[in-house]
């Protein structure tokens, strides 16, 4: 069975070039484009891993992933964080909000999909 | 020439006295002269009147004996004789003397002793035959007179020792041819002179010998005072104030002429005593004030030195001692220009301005001091003498020695600070590029990637067209990384490290690419610096783009090719620091471009040597260490980096490396 990750970007050609080379990898890929329409899609169905960025229009991706882990299904679910900025600041902020991995942008690709892999098969 | 009033006091009383009694003296030796004279006058007299009474006897007897016998008898009868010698008998004139009658041929008619004997040839004492020259002149004596003799006598019957004078008074009766004389001594008939003429002498002499007392007393009365205060003047004269006698009670004008005297003596004293007192006082507040003024002058933290208006140096303080560098003996008596780095010409100017201004103020100069120059600050101005002409300068100098040093450090932190300024603004603008490339980016690397993974072996061509693609991506992808790196966006990994490992590390990679260049490595680095908390990757970093820059400089250069390394412990504004310079030989960063030389995309070398962005990211990485980084450079000298990085305390023993954990994150983010 195939995972299903929510990825979740304000920039349009994140959102295409990821879920592409996602999907190439085998994996199921639902987009949000911010905050409100990641935890709508979050409720709708269940998620396996979420890609979140943090600096998005409405909800930072802080906020966002405080609300994943108040809901009941994703208390321990992996949650990679795509930072521009990688300051330790938002490093321990992440960690308090209960952020599984960060990954400083620009993200290479086969960084990414290690990483994936990863937190699903840790999972 | 003597003059009377130039005498003494005493000498004038005594004149004045000797002046005064002198007629006093002849008037009583006249007096006395005119009185012997009437007494002797006297008893003359009443020798003669014994003599004419004897003549009036004789002649009544001769009378009554003529009308006895009638017709002139020329000799007495008896009985007229005999009583007639009764009479001369018995009287008798002063103690001895007596009447006689002779004839005139000496022969002595009626004598007391010696009737009827001749002593016409008689002689005195001097050897005049005096009975012949009375019967002489007897004779011619007319009816009635009185002759009278004196001739020295001396009574040889009688036993008498020497010869007295004797007078004698006669008259001649004529009828008997009679010479009746009668003779005594002077001496006893004038008797009573000599006592009247001593009770005067001697009540003259009483007078005279009072008036010497009283003078003498007098002038003991006056005199002794005034000689008193005459010494008690000199001794006054003579500066002794102590030897004026105690007052006395005299209330006459000699006493209180003293008295005023001694008043006076004691004013003089007590004035003199307050004098003394002030004076004392006066000096004592004068040495406290000079003592004062010249300590304040010698320890002034400046140097103060006089001159004369030739410029000889007439007084220097401690401060120039120490300044100089030399014993003010030595300072004194030189031309101040000697101290001066620009000679007399400085001399000259200072003093044409201190003639036309009175004075300088901190007027830039540079002094002499031990051989190095010293920059001071020049304040002088001119001194007067009591009348008001100028004699000469005071100079104030004072050493800005440190005052210039912080004053570079000043404008240095200042070109640094609008440097620092420059290029965080250049930094902020760079990170909102790489940030806003960043996504881009990351999607074309990814969607390269995806095209990749879908491509079949057949596709060779595009395969290999992808690949052209990918190095963009990469190409685009170190120039966001550097310029991240450059804009402090990226995370140090902070430690206390000593500086020197890193720039061990950074030597160890470059020194064989060094040797081939032929360029010779000096190296200088301090064992015992102090730690700095730092990220030794990205240091090492830095040491290895400042090689690389050196190196770059360096190469195809036909001297020598020197790269020489130190680091060494300092102080910056009081703050420990540890610093580390990178020297080159090569051929240096002109001066238009070297506040250029840490902006990104900014580089002197061929295209494709560099991105612009080694120095550029150095200087991030040090700023990030809250260090700086410079450079100096010359077009012969070649080029130094200086980098300098806060120290820190050093470690407490026992606390090992417990700080690492919280210190380790960047302090700016």
């Amino acid at each position: 069975m195939s995972h299903k990750i929510l990825l979740i970007d304000d920039d349009e050609l994140i959102l295409l070039s990821v879920e592409s080379l996602i999907e190439t990898e085998g994996f199921v890929v639902e987009t949000a484009s911010n905050g409100d329409d990641a935890l709508q899609k979050a409720t709708a169905s269940r998620f396996d891993v979420f890609l979140l960025d943090i600096i998005m229009p409405g909800m930072s991706g802080f906020e966002v992933c405080a609300a994943l882990r108040a809901m009941d299904d994703y208390q321990r679910s992996p949650i990679v964080m795509l930072t521009a900025k990688s300051s330790e600041a938002d490093r321990k902020k992440g960690v308090e909000v209960g952020v599984t991995r960060f990954l400083p942008k620009p993200i290479d690709p086969d960084v990414l999909l290690d990483v994936l892999h990863e937190v699903v098969g840790g999972k | 020439m003597i003059r009377f009033r130039d005498f003494k006091f005493r000498t004038k009383l005594a004149l004045a006295l000797v002046a005064a009694l002198l007629p006093l003296v002849v008037g009583e030796i006249l007096t006395v002269r005119s009185m012997q004279g009437s007494l002797q006058k006297s008893a003359e007299l009443a020798l003669s009147n014994n003599v004419r009474q004897l003549y009036r006897i004789v002649a009544l007897t001769h009378r009554s004996g003529r009308a006895r016998h009638a017709a002139g008898d020329a000799q007495p009868s008896p009985p007229g004789r005999e009583y007639l010698a009764k009479v001369f008998q018995g009287t008798r004139v002063g103690k001895t003397g007596y009447p006689y009658v002779m004839d005139a041929r000496g022969t002595l008619l009626l004598h007391p002793l010696k009737a009827g004997e001749n002593i016409i040839d008689s002689r005195d004492s001097s050897g005049r035959a005096f009975i012949k020259e009375i019967c002489r002149k007897a004779v011619r004596l007319k009816r009635g007179a009185i002759g009278t003799i004196r001739y020295p006598w001396r009574n040889v019957e009688g036993g008498e020792p020497r010869s007295r004078m004797k007078i004698v008074k006669y008259m001649h009766f004529e009828p008997w041819g009679w010479i009746i004389a009668v003779g005594a001594y002077e001496d006893e008939i004038y008797a009573p002179v000599t006592p009247a003429t001593r009770s005067a002498l001697t009540l003259f002499g009483a007078s005279l010998a009072l008036v010497v007392l009283l003078t003498w007393w007098m002038s003991r009365l006056v005199a002794r005072p005034v000689v008193r205060l005459h010494r008690d003047a000199q001794c006054l004269a003579h500066g002794r104030l102590d030897c004026v006698e105690p007052l006395d009670d005299r209330r006459d004008e000699v006493g209180e002429l003293r008295n005023a005297f001694g008043s006076m003596a004691e004013q003089i004293n007590r004035q003199k005593e307050e004098l003394e007192h002030q004076v004392e006082l006066r000096t004592r507040e004068l040495n406290d004030s000079r003592e004062q003024y010249r300590s304040l002058v010698e320890n002034a933290v400046d140097c103060i030195v006089t001159a004369d208006l030739s410029g000889t140096i007439t007084f220097a303080n401690g401060e120039m001692e120490t300044l100089i560098g030399m014993r003010r003996s030595d300072i004194v008596g030189r031309k101040i220009w000697e101290f001066y780095r620009g000679g007399i010409d400085k001399a000259r100017d200072i003093m044409k301005r201190i003639r036309q201004e009175g004075s300088i103020r901190n007027y830039e100069q540079q002094l002499i001091a031990n051989g190095r120059s010293v920059p001071i600050m020049t304040s002088a101005t001119l001194i007067y003498d009591a009348a008001g002409e100028p004699v000469g300068t005071m100079g104030i100098f004072t050493d800005v020695t440190k005052f210039k040093e912080l004053e570079e450090e000043l404008s240095r932190a200042q070109v640094d600070l609008a440097q620092a300024h420059k290029l965080r603004a250049l930094g902020d603008l760079v990170a909102g590029v790489a940030h806003e490339v960043n996504n881009p980016l990351m999607a074309s690397t990814t969607m390269v990637r995806v095209i990749e993974r879908n491509l079949t072996a057949d596709d060779r061509k595009l395969t290999s067209q992808l690949q052209v693609l990918k190095k963009c991506n990469q190409r685009i992808t170190m120039i966001v990384n550097h310029l991240r790196e450059f804009s402090r966006q990226t995370l140090l990994e902070k430690q206390r490290i000593n500086i020197n490992q890193p720039l061990s590390n950074a030597l160890l990679i470059s020194k064989q690419q060094l040797l081939n260049l032929q360029i010779v490595l000096e190296q200088d680095l301090a064992d015992d610096l102090p730690d700095v908390f730092g990220d030794a990757n990205l240091l090492e970093q830095v040491f290895l783009d400042l090689f690389a820059n050196a190196r770059d400089a360096m190469e195809g250069q036909e001297s020598d090719k020197i790269l020489t390394i130190r680091s060494f412990a300092m102080q910056q504004l009081g703050e420990p620091m540890v610093t580390v310079q990178v020297q080159d030989t090569g051929s240096g960063i002109p001066e238009a471009i070297q506040d250029k030389i840490f902006e990104p995309f900014f580089t002197t070398k061929p295209m494709g040597m560099g991105t612009g962005l080694g120095l550029p990211i150095c200087y991030g990485i040090i700023e990030n260490h809250e260090g700086h980084i410079d450079l100096t450079s010359s077009a012969d000298g070649g080029t130094t980096f200086t980098i300098r990085i806060p120290a820190m305390a050093p470690r407490l023993a026992g606390s090992a490396d417990e700080d690492r954990a919280d210190e380790s994150q960047d302090p700016t983010h």
